[in-house]
């Protein structure tokens, strides 16, 4: 963090030297220029040519120099933020993990880091350097004439200070709008694309194309009128410019008039507001683009503000397992399950049932010490399972299995896999997003092999079976039954497992 | 960006507008930069040789930048509202077809309409202005200053070229470069993203902490790798900002030089000095903006890609097919190598039977029963003796009632769900239809006016139960002479299990015919014909 600071600082030095490089570039062009008026020996030149062609190599050297620095810092620090964020996030309670689910949470997060990151490489960086070069040329403008400042000071406060304050605000008003009539419209194009099959049957595609395309005008609004905004504020800076390059030429025309002012002076001070304010102008349409950016800024910074959680992990190990609940209820947010007791020991299995909506799978993340809990949930020794919806990776079906613990064998695999029948998947083929693509099923046994391979003492197993057929899940309840003799065997389910030793019906209140 | 992307670009109406507009706004903008140069080369002239009226050059000055201030605001403002109405018009383009694109993934789709058009914000509004910009500026401008000072005319055009021929060395490395650089900071933000999609399953397993250490060393090694390429596209950057630098500072010195020997005179030589970073300029600005314009580049290429990948829309022909009695279908195969090789005999399904298909999960049941949807044409369907076809799927579909495994709903109230498929249909046929899949008033959270459907959130306020019974009434509800149930007691209790049989054998019991997609051992034994899709032994 430190030394992403500073290579920030070194950067935006770098930064603001560049543009001082084009305004020293110019300002002693001009300086050449009208001393060459006066036809003096060249040898009096010489010290303005050197200035001008150190200037001209300068400003480019400075600008490679920048873009180096300023990138390496800002990959470190990307990846330091997505470290600290993630240590942050998994943390947590899961409360968060039914968003995350969905997907569009995580992206979110994934997003956010890295606009984060454009924010300190487009707005902040840049907009150090504006100042820096900006008031490093109110210093030459004194030296050029201390007259200079009646223009140069307002119009630099103007333009580093009140306009980007101004439009920072109504930017990141107008990107809240506009992120969620996008977001709306994300979510319209998904729903249309996910059920275009049944949309069309059932002949209400028209009515959903109808709204995306509404969400679209609605859209293009948002952004006209955002464009329409940052338009004053870009008349204001154009008007800014143009009035310190006219007030210049005036100042000088007075000056020159009253006393004897150096003619190179007068040049430098008309060339003086025409460089100084480059940086300015560079920077500012960043500035109008940096809604989102800056939103981004604020929801990872309120991530990062949030207070840590104390979770309690569950990972001891038990000279003899055993579950005892007595009145839990498990909730996310809000209470819907009725209290619920029961107690397995070693060797013994139980299985959950319950209607849909019961609370069964939220029993389950209970039990596995990831969602906060009434009553008493006592779980001796380690503890592991696998859930609903269990996340596939995307790498090899190695690795995935491996996630339950590091160090295990591929004749292990091996052995599992046969168990749960996915052996005919090869242990090097991709899974996943953009792997071979598992079924439900093959999925759902995906998880179990893990579960089984984690060499828990207590393993919680929601819906093992679903989207089997029966003879097939026959066959792996036996096995797994067999695999768990001497360990807590919890099984949530809606079928099969009549062999289990015992059944706890849930019921809705 | 290649012809065609071009070609995409310009068929829309507003595109076209764009350019020509530019174009014009081009010439302009040339000749405010030249006024404003040789405007102030005389006043400083004027200035220092004390001539008389300067102070009408000043006002003129200052009219001469309330002009480009206008001018400069109002087409910046004119570019972004057309480029976002041109982001508009690509977006429509590819809703109001949305059918064509039914193969993409929803999550692709909707990057590409979102977050990639968006990326054509600086593409369009910034970087192609800029382009035309840096033909029309330079050229009015070398004119100019070979009226001024021929010999500088001269350096700037034998050093222009040198920008174009970097530009292209950067184009060349960077399109290289800026192609690693997203593929690894994307293989960084997936990785990122798996990592927090799994973060509940990682901390079943205990590997929480281990995973953040993997996220760090990943982003070390991957920065590594993309600061080598970005250093030689940087280099490349830095070569033709130092061309067009030091070719300004050539010219100033030659220029200052020879006004020693008086070769020029003084007002020629600040005018020319002052004009020469324009030729240069326009060019760098266009150079460094294309790293930024790159993503709307790719963007439009996408697009195309899909559109390209997309099915040809088949007009629509009208059939009625009310009164149909079978469904025949021919023997049916599904090979993808390596991964599955499977098959299903041909067959029929008479109006008021009931079929079974079964067979091992993943087997591709399912893609085996869109056919009879003529939503998939890998196998010869025919109603009665007429073959289905893409043209005759709307009329087609109109019979049949589809239950998939996972329904989907419109976005909308449960009772919209019916308005939208019958639009006269009274509350009373609703409720009398959930009552048919045995559904309960009384446990929907907001009755007939909960919100179900779209992907987001929604869908939580009923149970997946719940929404399976919807669907099963949804499909009833327009009589279909044929019902396809993918999986319609998968994962339910067996009351509800039961409610949704007794529903479509009463549909049965009425002729309709059902093909009923399952696992489920006594659902199979209690139909008429079975049909195995069984895996094919090489």
């Amino acid at each position: 963090m430190k030394s992403f600071r500073m290579k920030m600082v070194f950067a935006s030095l770098l930064g603001a030297g560049a543009y001082i490089g084009g305004a020293g570039l110019t300002v002693s062009s001009g300086w050449l220029i009208t001393m060459a008026s006066s036809h003096p020996p060249i040898l009096t030149l010489t010290i303005a040519i050197v200035m001008v062609r150190f200037f001209g190599i300068f400003r480019s050297l400075a600008r490679y120099l920048e873009r180096v620095v300023s990138h390496e810092a800002v990959f470190l620090r990307l990846t330091s933020l997505r470290v600290a964020l993630f240590e942050k996030l998994s943390a947590r309670s899961i409360t968060f993990a039914r968003d995350l689910n969905s997907g569009r949470f995580v992206k979110a997060i994934v997003d956010d880091v890295e606009r984060a990151q454009e924010y300190q490489l487009r707005i902040v960086l840049p907009g150090i350097a504006a100042a820096l070069s900006v008031t490093t040329s109110l210093a030459l403008g004194i030296w050029i004439a201390p007259e200079s400042l009646y223009f140069t000071l307002p119009a630099s406060i103007l333009l580093l200070i009140f306009l980007p304050a101004l439009i920072k605000r109504f930017c990141a008003d107008s990107a809240k709008t506009l992120e969620i009539g996008e977001g709306e419209y994300t979510q319209i194009i998904t729903s249309l694309s996910y059920g275009l099959v049944e949309a069309s049957m059932y002949g209400y595609l028209d009515n959903q194309v109808d709204r995306a395309k509404k969400q679209e005008v609605k859209i293009n609004q948002i952004e006209s009128n955002l464009f329409k905004r940052s338009w004053y504020a870009q008349v204001a800076t154009s008007g800014i410019i143009g009035s310190s390059i006219v007030a210049s030429s005036c100042i000088a025309l007075l000056i020159a008039d009253a006393q004897l002012f150096p003619a190179v002076k007068i040049t430098m001070l008309i060339f003086l507001p025409l460089v100084m304010f480059e940086s300015i102008t560079v920077w500012f349409p960043n500035l109008h683009a940096s809604g989102k950016l800056l939103l981004a800024q604020e929801n990872i910074k309120r991530i990062q503000d949030e207070p840590d959680e104390s979770v309690s992990k569950r990972t001891g190990y038990a000279q003899v397992p055993s579950v005892r609940v007595v009145d839990a209820q498990v909730s996310w947010d809000k209470e819907f399950m009725i209290p619920v007791s029961f107690e397995v020991k070693a060797g013994q299995s139980l299985v959950i049932r319950g209607r849909s909506g019961s609370g069964k799978s939220t029993l389950a993340l209970g039990l596995l010490g990831l969602l906060p809990h009434r009553g008493s949930i006592e779980v001796h020794g380690s503890v592991a399972g696998s859930l609903q919806r269990g996340h596939i990776f995307n790498t090899t079906l190695r690795e995935n299995l491996k996630i339950a613990a590091a160090d295990l064998t591929d004749d292990e695999l091996a052995r599992v896999l046969r168990l749960v029948e996915l052996d005919p998947i090869s242990l090097d083929t991709l899974i996943g997003e953009f792997g071979r693509p598992l079924s439900g099923g093959e999925a759902k046994r995906l998880g179990v092999a893990r579960a089984l391979l984690s060499g828990a003492q207590v393993l919680v197993l929601d819906e093992p079976t679903e989207h089997l057929d029966h003879e097939l899940a026959a066959r792996i309840e036996e096995r797994i039954l067999r695999e768990c003799e001497d360990r807590v065997l919890i099984i949530i389910t809606h079928s099969g497992w009549s062999h289990a030793d015992r059944t706890v019906t849930l019921t809705r209140e | 960006m290649k012809s065609n992307d071009l070609r995409l670009l310009l068929s829309k109406g507003s595109s076209r507008t764009l350019f020509i507009t530019v174009i014009f706004a081009s010439i302009l903008w040339a000749a405010i930069v030249v006024a404003n140069g040789v405007l102030l080369a005389s006043i400083i002239v004027g200035l220092i040789e004390k001539h008389k009226n300067v102070e009408h050059q000043i006002i003129l000055l200052g009219l001469l930048w309330i002009l480009r201030a206008i001018f400069q605001t109002r087409f910046e403002l004119w570019c972004s509202v057309q480029a976002s109405k041109i982001k508009m018009e690509l977006r429509s383009e590819v809703t109001s077809q949305i059918k064509r694109f039914e193969n993409q993934s929803p999550a692709h789709l909707s990057a590409i309409l979102v977050k990639g058009l968006n990326s054509l914000d600086i593409y369009l509004g910034r970087f192609l202005p800029q382009m035309v910009f840096a033909v029309a500026v330079p050229t009015a401008v070398l004119v100019i200053m070979a009226k001024l000072d021929w010999l500088s005319a001269a350096i700037a055009v034998l050093t222009l070229p040198l920008i174009p021929f970097f530009g292209a060395l950067i184009g060349k490395y960077t399109s290289d470069s800026v192609n690693k650089k997203w593929q690894s900071l994307g293989t960084l933000s997936k990785y990122f993203e798996d990592s927090l999609g799994g973060f509940v399953t990682l901390r079943i397993f205990g590997r929480d902490s281990s995973q953040s250490k993997r996220i760090a060393e990943m982003g070390d090694k991957y920065t590594e790798e993309t600061m080598k390429v970005l250093k030689i596209s940087f280099l490349s950057a830095f070569a033709l900002e130092l061309a067009a630098t030091i070719s300004v500072a050539l010219i100033a010195v030659s220029v200052g030089l020879r006004l020693v020997d008086s070769k020029i005179s003084f007002f020629n030589a600040l005018a020319v000095l002052i004009l020469a970073p324009e030729v240069y300029f326009p060019l760098r600005n266009a150079a460094s903006l294309f790293h930024a314009s790159a993503d709307g580049g790719a963007a439009l290429a996408q697009l195309r890609q899909m559109q390209d990948e997309s099915a040809i829309e088949v007009p629509d022909q009208y059939h009625d097919f009310s009164d149909v009695q079978a469904i025949h279908w021919s023997k049916w195969k599904l090979q993808i190598p390596g991964v599955i090789e499977s098959s299903i005999d041909g067959g029929v399904l008479h109006a008021g039977k009931v079929v079974a298909v079964f067979g091992d999960s993943g087997i591709g049941k399912t893609s085996f029963a869109l056919n009879l949807l003529a939503q998939n044409f890998d196998a010869h369907v025919k109603a009665d003796e007429i073959s289905l076809n893409e043209g005759l799927a709307k009329s087609w579909q109109r019979s049949i009632g589809w239950i998939p495994q996972t329904p989907t709903m419109a976005a909308a109230s449960i009772f919209d769900q019916f308005v939208l498929i019958e639009p006269t249909i009274t509350q009373d046929a609703v409720l009398k239809a959930l009552e048919e899949v045995d559904l309960k008033l009384e446990d929907l959270p907001q009755g007939l006016n909960t919100q179900i459907g779209g992907a987001g959130e929604k869908s939580e306020s009923v149970s997946g139960g719940q929404l399976k019974k919807i669907a099963v009434a949804r499909a009833l509800v327009r009589k279909p002479k044929f019902i396809i149930a993918d999986e319609p007691t998968a994962d339910l209790d067996s009351q509800s299990a039961g409610a949704i049989m007794q529903a479509l054998r009463n549909a049965v019991a009425t002729g309709a015919g059902l093909l009923v997609i399952t696992h489920d051992v006594g659902l199979i034994q209690a139909t008429d014909q079975r049909f195995e899709v069984a895996r094919r032994m090489p």
